[in-house]
């Protein structure tokens, strides 16, 4: 290979991981704050600007440092490293803030803290392409070369974090390979000695312990996520809460191209009565639960109560028991087995995850809490996304059940739109219903906007119920809801908890695919 | 005067301008085809490429032609900011209610043929306007404020335009300042009467349509249910 050739490879290359960590960094905010526009948006907002920021200056540290071939070669080996640590330096931040009770339910704030990773890694980016302009000594022709093969490298970085790095690794293992890589080639790119062996022992040492370490805090960080609401009343330091959390919860992770999936089986904290008293808190009992993107979908404690109020208050309520029954969402299988507990009922799951759908057959706890219900007859699986299957649905169901995570990312809020409840309401024959599972009034109001989205999708009544958890129950024509919503199926934890439904009045704020802000 | 609009006003709203395309294009385009990181990830590396494929071709303008080409670019980018929201919703539920994989891909590879577009248009711009100096602090200037354009852009896009104007609005929002920097242009240096009519022209439908943006709303919604 002539040297022109070299020159334009390692622009692709350097291009591809410099990329790839801006795209590492932003995916990494957007699973944690689930605000993923706002995450995706400043990272690269931040990423261009510092790349123009290191462009512009990197003639600084030329007058520093003699060699550009040096030069090259350090601002790559700090970027493999950068790119090694910027996803385990943000776990830890989000920890740490966490722990200390900063920036709690201020998503902002904790994206922006986080662009210091991206600031750098861009700024240091930015010295690639005046330094191969200047390595390769191009004339004018040769010079676009480079800066094409720059964008170009760029955008393979992007098509094969799309499609091959995203849906199939976790961010820690991306972030460790392409740095892995990205230093690789910086050893390539020496094809002279410029430092002293020893230098490269150490090098290798400090890079090694980071990819050992980011592993751990990754692990860490699964742990602590799931350990208690308040870390800080638990533990006295933040080393204290990392080992109470490795204690005490066992993170079983599933990842899938479409969500992060959990089975965490947690043990009851003993404090005794004197730990207790000292720290002020009670003592803990903590379950076996699924999480999906770090967000409780079913807790072994209280499955129960939850999917038989999902389930049968609203056919309690209509008072007819529905035949055709489709459920959308819901891919552990638990509402399906609730619901086929009447007879003669016809059951369509549409489920976009077959990792969780696999789970729900295979893994131990979640065939305890669905009865293995898929290998009934009654029960058809249709693995789709569920907006495209009902836009595509041409069939009219008799009750819907929608039973998503709650909308607590940009990804999920579609399926909260109205849009989305007018296709619903399409599919329901006149006298059927949908219910609709809802995070309650505490979160911003996106209950209350919910249920103002099924108003504006076509629903005349809009009620809301609850018990251990929301729901939003909705139908064309009006439900008598003075009557026994707790006649049939119900257990007695069921009935306890159970707080009869409301009238939704709407208060003009639906959830529109094309104002998601409202209006 | 000519100095002060061409080194900091121009570069800093084209470059504005062009990345919020370029997001609402993503959001659009995650609405219909779903996975928003996916569409995000895939938009950024597709326009930075475009970009530079862009860049590239424009060294070839001639000087005195920069402000006439200048022109005709962002009338163009104009042209594909308004049309892209409306282009992505009739291909987005075409391929929503489409059953064969292999047309619902060609699709999505038209949008993001709407990527490629605007992003090889906004290439196109930056060396245009770098062109325009001979002094290497001037040049300077345009290009740090061009970065800038893009990083208020990237700011503002999550914080002020989604939450407040929605999609519809932000695409004409954006549209019109495009617009008035094309008709400054225009009528600064060029003096092409029939491209001022037609800048004026756009500006006025831009003015309606934001004032019934309801109404443009409701209309892409029924593009969803074909």
């Amino acid at each position: 290979m002539n040297s022109k050739k070299f020159y334009l490879l390692i622009t692709f290359c350097v291009a591809f991981c410099s990329l790839s960590y801006e795209l590492l960094i932003a995916r990494t905010l957007g699973s944690l704050t689930g605000d993923i526009v706002t995450s995706q948006s400043w990272t690269i907002g931040f990423y261009i600007a510092a790349l123009g920021f290191g462009a512009m200056t990197f003639h600084l540290w030329e007058n520093v440092k003699q060699e550009t071939r040096v030069l090259f070669y350090n601002t790559e080996i700090l970027l493999s490293l950068l790119g090694l640590l910027a996803v385990p330096i943000i776990l830890l931040m989000k920890m740490w803030f966490e722990y200390k009770a900063i920036f709690i339910g201020q998503p902002h704030a904790f994206i922006l803290c986080a662009q210091l990773m991206t600031f750098a890694v861009g700024y240091f980016s930015g010295f690639e392409i005046p330094l191969l302009l200047k390595l390769s000594q191009s004339d004018e022709k040769s010079e676009s070369y480079v800066i094409g093969y720059h964008y170009f490298g760029s955008m393979v970085g992007a098509i094969t974090a799309a499609y091959f790095f995203q849906p199939h690794f976790a961010a820690v293992s991306i972030g460790v390979f392409i740095a892995s890589g990205n230093l690789l080639l910086s050893a390539i790119f020496l094809t002279k000695k410029l430092k002293p062996v020893v230098f490269y022992v150490v090098f290798s040492g400090v890079f090694v312990a980071g990819a050992f370490s980011a592993f751990k805090i990754d692990q860490k960080h699964a742990e602590i996520t799931y350990f208690v609401t308040s870390p800080s009343l638990y533990a006295k330091s933040f080393q204290e809460l990392g080992e109470l959390a490795h204690q005490y919860v066992k993170v079983d992770r599933h990842l899938s191209p479409y969500q992060t999936i959990d089975i965490v089986e947690k043990t009851a904290i003993e404090l005794s009565d004197e730990e207790g008293a000292r720290a002020g808190v009670p003592q803990l009992t903590l379950f076996n639960r699924l999480y999906i993107n770090s967000q409780l979908q079913v807790s072994l404690n209280y499955q129960d109560v939850y999917h038989e109020t999902f389930a049968h208050v609203p056919i309690n309520l209509s008072q007819k028991t529905p035949k055709k029954i489709l459920i959308l969402g819901g891919g552990d299988g638990i509402l399906a087995f609730e619901l086929a507990k009447y007879e003669s009922v016809d059951i369509t799951l549409v489920e976009l995850d077959e990792v969780i759908l696999n789970l729900a057959q295979t893994h131990p706890l979640l065939l305890t809490m669905n009865h293995s219900v898929f290998s009934k007859e009654s029960v058809q699986v249709r693995v789709a996304d569920a907006f495209s299957f009902m836009l595509k649905n041409r069939q009219k169901y008799d009750a819907i059940y929608a039973d998503f995570p709650l909308p607590r990312d940009d990804e999920l809020m579609r399926l909260f739109s109205l849009e989305f409840y007018q296709a619903l309401r399409r599919a329901l024959v006149d006298d059927g219903f949908l219910v609709v599972d809802t995070p309650g009034q505490g979160e911003g109001h996106i209950e209350s906007r919910i249920a103002d989205s099924l108003l504006s999708g076509g629903f005349e009544n809009v009620y809301l119920y609850g018990g251990v958890a929301r729901f939003a129950l909705a139908s064309v024509k009006s439900l008598d809801i003075s009557r026994e919503a707790t006649a049939q199926n119900m257990g007695a934890e069921s009935k306890k908890y159970f707080a009869p439904p409301t009238r939704h009045v709407s208060t003009g704020h639906p959830i529109s695919l094309f104002r998601p802000g409202g209006r | 005067m000519q100095s002060l609009g061409m080194v900091i006003v121009v570069p800093f709203l084209l470059a504005f301008c062009s990345m919020i395309y370029e997001l609402v294009l993503a959001q659009y385009i995650s609405l219909y085809f779903g996975g928003t990181v996916f569409n995000f990830t895939l938009t950024i590396g597709v326009f930075l490429a475009s970009m530079g494929l862009g860049a590239l071709w424009s060294a070839r303008v001639a000087r005195d032609q920069i402000y006439p080409v200048l022109e005709k670019v962002e009338l163009g980018l104009c042209g594909l900011g308004l049309a892209s929201p409306l282009l992505t919703s009739v291909l987005g539920s075409l391929s929503l209610t489409s059953s064969s994989p292999l047309f619902t891909q060609v699709l999505f590879g038209l949008c993001y043929g709407l990527v490629v577009m605007i992003g090889i248009l906004s290439g196109y711009e930056i060396p245009l306007l770098l062109g325009l100096f001979d002094n290497a602090k001037k040049k300077m200037t345009v290009l740090s404020l061009d970065y800038f354009g893009s990083f208020i852009a990237a700011l503002c896009y999550p914080l002020l335009f989604v939450p407040h104007l929605g999609l519809v609005q932000t695409s004409l929002l954006v549209s019109f300042l495009n617009l008035l920097v094309a008709l400054w242009i225009g009528y600064r240096f060029n003096k092409r009467y029939v491209l001022i009519s037609a800048e004026l022209a756009l500006i006025a439908i831009v003015l309606v349509l934001m004032v019934q943006s309801f109404w443009l709303e409701n209309w892409l919604r029924g593009w969803l249910y074909l």
